[in-house]
């Protein structure tokens, strides 16, 4: 009988980081609110009517809109500055492709380590993404709102009609005691 | 952790114990064991924890060690196992976006294009199916870099590696440059590196277009139906509203170099010609259905390339054919760009300096 022989692993194992996310704001009344748009078609849209819904529903003060390089990269560090040194709370998306996912997520939490409460929009096909990436981050369970897919070929219309359809979920993943629900 | 995480079985067992546990892209495996890995190891004179580099964003560490199981398991040898090296350095690059483009539902693969004396030295394919199959180092150099993504990073089929559809390339996706003769130039020295060094270049790539001309030997036909392929609305790269463009790689086939070079055009001039002749307008865009949510002029140019030095100029492929390759990076340049790495050691002593994570430049003189 042959000699058993030693194979070796090929895997890498999961490193965690650490991430104390931000404390829940108390409520959104007179809330600085920031919209990470990643540049995917229709983000931009989506995230300014669901700045105005938390405007006109849960009292947020101000919002303020900016774009990332790429969908498919990390927010720059400079614009995590930019957006920490003024918002008390954030929204960012959307991952609506797997790349697109994976890189939201990043941004997600690299508000959230400046000290920006964020929720992290995403569609439907891309929970098991974000699931995988925050277990490899040492996040399981980081919450993400989820909206219907595919979001890209929605008519403005049909965006805000979205944006009133979460606008609740994200506004209690912006200052719930507890996350929205893992999707 | 040394080389102490693994199973025992009989060796006939391992191939498909391996299969069971999840470690293949489909295809049967070299079982990578402690004699094998060491082999490996030894060919660079790194040891199993050396690290290469970090995936931030997989919160992974590449180590030697690890990379050489995969190669192992790949097929590859010892003699291969520094363009690997080179090829995961270069992978490393963050403008290369390792992170999207093992993740991206657009499905690509990297594109490993190896130029230097190198590639012959070791016995890479450059001539006849250098894309195609045929040749032990170029499939398995590339294989080991599908094998470090899956096993490394993480990117399985279905769970974090989110591919639509994915291409074969996705298997192994690696081939040298048969450098022209007549001092036409290499793809190296187009980069900035000396001739006599070997290099590797990763591109983020979709699947290879190839492109027939076989009746026209005029350069600027050749070109011309190359630049179409390039143009096609359908490549992620063509017709961003934003008009970043992006890279992409055209593999002359030796009969389409032979005629461009003899009519006395250079390497610049191709680049030159098809930066010009793969530039959209809007309206060809729209009747091609591409959606712009704008309302600029109809006329306006949007160039497929980020400009003539997007295009990435390699002579490779048999005598016998008029055939040329296109292959189109899977996303601009604001998402990925690619990124070289030379073979430290093909290149002079006194010609170099290398930094201790593995990033070397020319002596400034």
């Amino acid at each position: 009988m042959a000699k058993p022989v030693f194979i070796l692993d090929p895997r890498e194992t999961d490193s965690p980081v650490e991430l104390d996310r931000p404390a829940p704001l108390a409520s959104l009344e007179g809330a600085r609110l920031a919209l990470l748009d990643n540049r995917k078609p229709g983000a931009g849209t989506l995230l300014a009517a669901l700045g105005e819904i938390l405007v006109r529903d849960c009292g947020v003060a101000e919002t303020s809109a900016s774009q990332k390089e790429s969908a498919g990269r990390e927010v720059a560090s400079e614009l995590v500055a930019q957006i920490a040194s003024w918002a008390t709370a954030a929204v960012t998306g959307i991952g609506d492709c797997a790349a697109c996912t994976a890189s939201s997520f990043r941004d997600a939490t690299a508000l959230e380590r400046a000290g920006v409460r964020t929720v992290l929009l995403i569609t439907e096909p891309f929970v098991g993404i974000r699931d995988r990436i925050a277990q490899m981050a040492g996040l399981p369970g980081y919450p993400a709102v989820v909206l219907r897919h595919p979001i890209s070929i929605l008519t403005p219309q049909a965006l805000a009609g979205e944006a009133e359809r979460v606008a609740g979920e994200v506004a209690m993943g912006l200052v719930a005691m507890s996350a929205p629900e893992v999707a | 952790m040394a080389m102490t995480t693994g199973f025992y079985a009989r060796e006939a067992d391992a191939v498909d114990l391996i299969y069971e546990r999840g470690w293949t892209d489909g295809l049967p495996v070299v079982p990578p064991t402690e004699a094998r890995v060491t082999a490996m190891l030894e060919a660079v004179s790194l040891d199993f924890e050396d690290v290469l580099g970090v995936v931030s964003e997989r919160s992974r560490a590449i180590t030697a060690g690890k990379l050489a199981v995969n190669a192992v398991m790949a097929g590859a040898l010892p003699e291969h196992f520094g363009v690997i090296l080179a090829a995961v350095r270069a992978l490393l690059n963050p403008s290369v976006n390792l992170n999207a483009m093992t993740t991206s539902t657009g499905g690509p693969a990297p594109l490993l294009i190896v130029s230097g004396a190198v590639g012959d030295r070791i016995g890479m394919n450059s001539g006849g199916n250098a894309l195609g199959p045929g040749n032990r180092a170029n499939i398995c150099i590339g294989r080991t870099i599908r094998l470090l993504i899956l096993n490394v990073l993480g990117s399985t089929p279905g769970l974090l590696d989110g591919a639509t559809l994915g291409h074969p390339g996705k298997l192994s996706y690696a081939f040298a440059e048969s450098d022209p003769p007549d001092s036409w130039g290499t793809l190296r020295e187009d980069l900035g590196y000396p001739a006599h060094w070997s290099v590797v270049v990763a591109v983020g790539a979709e699947a290879p277009r190839q492109v027939s001309n076989a009746i026209n030997p005029d350069p600027r036909a050749i070109l011309t139906t190359i630049a179409a392929a390039i143009a096609c609305p359908a490549n992620n790269i063509a017709g961003h509203p934003t008009a970043i463009g992006g890279e992409c790689v055209v593999v002359l086939g030796p009969e389409h170099a032979d005629s461009i070079r003899h009519a006395g055009w250079s390497r610049s001039d191709v680049r030159e010609f098809l930066y010009e002749n793969t530039i959209l307008t809007r309206r060809e865009l729209r009747e091609a259905g591409r959606l712009l949510d704008d309302d600029a002029d109809e006329a306006d140019r949007l160039p497929t390339l980020t400009g003539p030095e997007g295009l990435l100029l390699v002579t490779a492929g048999g005598y016998g054919g008029r055939w040329s390759a296109v292959i189109p990076a899977w996303a601009p340049v604001n998402t990925t760009k690619h990124a070289t790495h030379p073979l430290e050691q093909t290149i002079p002593d006194e010609e170099l300096a290398c930094d201790i994570d593995g990033s070397c430049t020319l002596f400034e003189e």
